[in-house]
C-alpha cells in the first residue's frame, strides 16, 4: 500500500507579478510562497491529488532552459495580461510566441479586468473564445475566486480535449 | 507447501464463478463472501492472504471493509483489490482516496485478475520476506520527480520514509519523521547544506523508503520552509546554469585574469581552479566553502569577465595545450606573477596530464552531456510535447472539483 501524491503543475505567466499573485492567491486561498522570482499555491482536489499553481518570472532569452524544465513538467500555462493596459500585453507577445514556436502546450490567455468592467456581453465569451488549437482567449477578475477557477476549469477543458 | 487463500466478497456470487474456477485451478484456496459483514467474521479464522471485494456491498461495502481491515494488525499488509463499474463520480473519487493496492472494472476478467492477483501475491510475499517487513517505497527519476515534489508528497501524507538519492557518483540520504525532514546525509556536509546541495540536483535517481528510523533530529527548520527555500534555490540554479557551460566543462583560467580586479570571494575559486588541472565547474561548487549558489553565481560572474573560460567538450585538447600561462593570485585582488610558490607551480606541472582514469571520466561525461544536449533539443526545439503525468481520471476529477468550487 503505498501513498503518493499526485501533483499537476500549472505555470502563471504574466507581466505583472501582483496579477499573478492575487490570481494564485483567488485559486488557492493562500500562498505558499511568493518572491520576485516565483510565486507558489496549491490547490488540493482530494487526499492523493493536487494541482501547484506556480507563477513565475518572464523568461529572458537566457532562460530557456529554465523553460523546457517548466514545459516538461507542466499540465499547461495560463499567460495573464491586463486589458485596461495595453503594454502588458505586447510584454506577453515574445512570451506567447515562445510558446507556439517551442512547445505544443496547452494555454489559456487571460486578460483581467478589474472591478468586472468587461468590455463585451458575458455570453460572448463565456466559454471562451478559441484562438487555435492550443487555447482559449478569455477574461477574468483575478481577484475573483470563482472567475480565476474558470480560467483554471477552462485550462484542464483544454487538456483532456487534446487528450481525446 | 500450504495453498494461498483468496477471499472473495462479492453480493452476486454467480458473477465470480468463473474467476472462481479459474483461481482454484491455478492453485489458489478460494472462500465467498456475499457481503462486508461476513467478509468481516471469516477475518480472523481465515487469515486470507488477499482479499477481492466489491465496491458496493450490503451491510458493510467494500472501501469501509477496507478499513475495518486495516484497522486489524494481523491484516494490514494483505493485499486488497476494489472491483466496481466506477459509473459515477463519487465511486472514482472514492477508490482513489482509498489507496487500494488495485483498483478492476468489471465484467472482470478471470484470466486478467488471476494475473493480477498473481503479481500482487509474489509482491507481498517480497515484501514479507524482506529483513524490515514494515518496508514500503517507490523510486523514479529525479527528471521526472524532484526533491521537492518528493518531500511535498511525504509532508502532505505525515510520512516517516528515508529518501535515497543517487546523482553522478554521489549518493545522499533525507531522514524524515511524520512529513519533516530531521537530517540528511552527503559527503561530510552539514546537514542543511546537504539539503540544499540535493535541491539543486535534477538528474539521477531517488528511492523512497516508507520505514520506521531512528535517526536523532538535527535540523529544526520546518519541512515547508525547506521546501520553500529549495523550490527558490531550484529556480535560481537553473537560471544561474543556463547562463553558463555544461556544469560538467572543465574551467581555467583566460588571459584576460590578470588584467581583472577581483573579489576575495573570487579569489578563492581562482585558487580552487588552479590547483587541479581538470576542475569542472561541478567540481568547484562542490569544493567551494561557499553557498552552492553563491559559489555559482561567482562562476558565472568570472565567467562573463571572461577571467574563466570552458574548455569545449568536443575538442577535448589536453589541458596542458590550452591552460594559459598561470597567474597566481594576489590576495588584495589582483592577480600577480610574481607571488606563486615554486612547490605550487610543481604540483600544477604535475597535473596537467589526465590520467587514463580521468580520461574515462571526461568521456562519460562528454556522453551524458550530449545526451543531455540531445535531450533538451529534442523537447525544447522540436515542440515539447508538453508532458501530462497526470491520466485522464485525474484531470476529470479535478475538473469536477472546479466545477463545484
Amino acid at each position: 500500500m503505498i501513498f503518493v501524491m499526485r501533483i499537476g503543475e500549472i505555470a502563471i505567466l504574466g507581466s505583472s507579478n501582483e496579477e499573478k499573485r492575487l490570481f494564485i492567491q483567488s485559486v488557492c486561498q493562500k500562498l505558499e510562497i511568493t518572491n520576485d522570482n516565483i510565486t507558489f499555491g496549491r490547490f488540493p482536489i482530494n487526499d492523493q491529488l493536487m494541482l501547484h499553481l506556480y507563477g513565475v518570472a518572464l523568461p529572458s532569452d537566457s532562460q530557456t532552459m529554465a523553460w523546457d524544465l517548466l514545459a516538461k513538467k507542466c499540465l499547461g500555462y495560463i499567460v495573464l495580461f491586463s486589458w485596461q493596459d495595453g503594454a502588458s500585453f505586447e510584454r506577453m507577445q515574445p512570451v506567447l510566441d515562445q510558446l507556439a514556436a517551442h512547445y505544443e502546450a496547452t494555454l489559456i490567455v487571460a486578460a483581467h479586468v478589474a472591478n468586472g468592467k468587461l468590455p463585451i456581453p458575458p455570453e460572448l465569451y463565456e466559454n471562451g473564445i478559441a484562438l487555435t488549437t492550443a487555447g482559449k482567449f478569455m477574461f477574468c477578475d483575478v481577484r475573483q475566486p470563482a472567475s480565476a477557477r474558470k480560467i483554471l476549469l477552462a485550462l484542464i477543458e483544454s487538456v483532456l480535449e487534446k487528450m481525446s | 507447501m500450504d495453498r494461498k487463500k483468496i477471499l472473495l466478497v462479492e453480493k452476486e456470487p454467480s458473477e465470480i464463478l468463473e474467476l472462481r474456477k479459474a483461481l482454484v485451478a491455478t492453485g489458489y484456496e478460494v472462500r465467498i463472501a456475499a457481503n462486508g459483514t461476513e467478509a468481516l467474521a471469516l477475518m480472523e479464522s481465515l487469515r486470507p492472504d488477499l482479499i477481492l471485494a466489491e465496491m458496493r456491498l450490503s451491510l458493510l461495502d467494500g472501501p469501509h471493509l477496507l478499513q475495518e481491515i486495516r484497522n486489524l494488525p494481523a491484516l494490514q499488509g494483505v493485499p486488497f483489490i476494489l472491483t466496481g463499474s466506477l459509473k459515477t463520480l463519487d465511486e472514482r473519487v472514492s477508490a482513489m482516496k482509498l489507496a487500494v493496492d488495485d483498483y478492476l472494472q468489471k465484467p472482470l476478467d478471470p484470466e486478467e485478475t488471476v494475473a493480477r492477483i498473481d503479481s500482487l501475491i509474489r509482491e507481498s510475499e517480497t515484501h514479507a520476506a524482506a529483513p524490515d517487513r514494515q518496508t514500503r517505497g517507490f523510486s523514479g527519476s529525479l527528471n521526472e520527480m524532484s526533491l521537492v515534489d518528493l518531500l511535498q508528497t511525504l509532508e502532505v501524507g505525515n510520512k516517516t520514509a528515508v529518501i535515497r538519492l543517487r546523482h553522478a557518483n554521489q549518493e545522499g540520504l533525507v531522514f524524515i519523521t511524520t512529513g519533516q525532514v530531521i537530517d540528511t546525509t552527503l559527503d561530510d556536509l552539514e546537514a542543511r547544506r546537504a539539503l540544499l546541495r540535493m535541491f539543486t540536483w535534477t538528474e539521477g535517481s531517488f528511492q523512497v523508503e516508507i520505514r520506521a528510523h531512528e535517526r536523532p533530529r538535527a535540523l529544526t527548520v520546518s519541512t515547508r520552509d525547506l521546501i520553500s527555500e529549495g523550490m527558490t534555490r531550484m529556480y535560481r540554479w537553473e537560471q544561474l546554469s543556463n547562463q553558463l557551460p555544461p556544469l560538467q566543462s572543465v574551467v581555467s583560467l583566460n588571459g584576460e585574469a590578470g588584467k581583472v580586479k577581483i573579489t576575495e570571494e573570487e579569489y578563492g575559486l581562482l585558487k580552487l581552479v588552479q590547483q587541479t588541472a581538470s576542475k569542472r565547474i561541478i567540481d568547484l561548487v562542490e569544493e567551494s566553502p561557499y553557498d552552492d549558489l553563491r559559489t555559482l553565481t561567482v562562476i558565472k560572474n568570472l565567467y562573463e569577465r571572461h577571467v574563466l573560460k570552458a574548455l569545449p567538450w568536443t575538442d577535448n585538447p589536453p589541458i596542458s595545450e590550452t591552460r594559459p600561462a598561470l597567474k597566481p593570485l594576489h590576495k588584495n585582488g589582483r592577480l600577480s606573477q610574481d607571488l606563486i610558490s615554486g612547490a605550487f607551480q610543481a604540483v600544477l606541472k604535475k597535473s596537467t596530464a589526465l590520467t587514463p582514469r580521468q580520461n574515462d571520466r571526461r568521456r562519460i561525461d562528454r556522453r551524458q552531456d550530449d545526451r543531455r544536449k540531445h535531450d533538451r533539443r529534442r523537447d525544447g526545439q522540436h515542440g515539447d510535447k508538453n508532458r501530462i503525468f497526470l491520466n485522464k481520471s485525474e484531470l476529470i476529477l479535478i475538473r469536477e472539483k472546479l466545477q463545484q468550487s
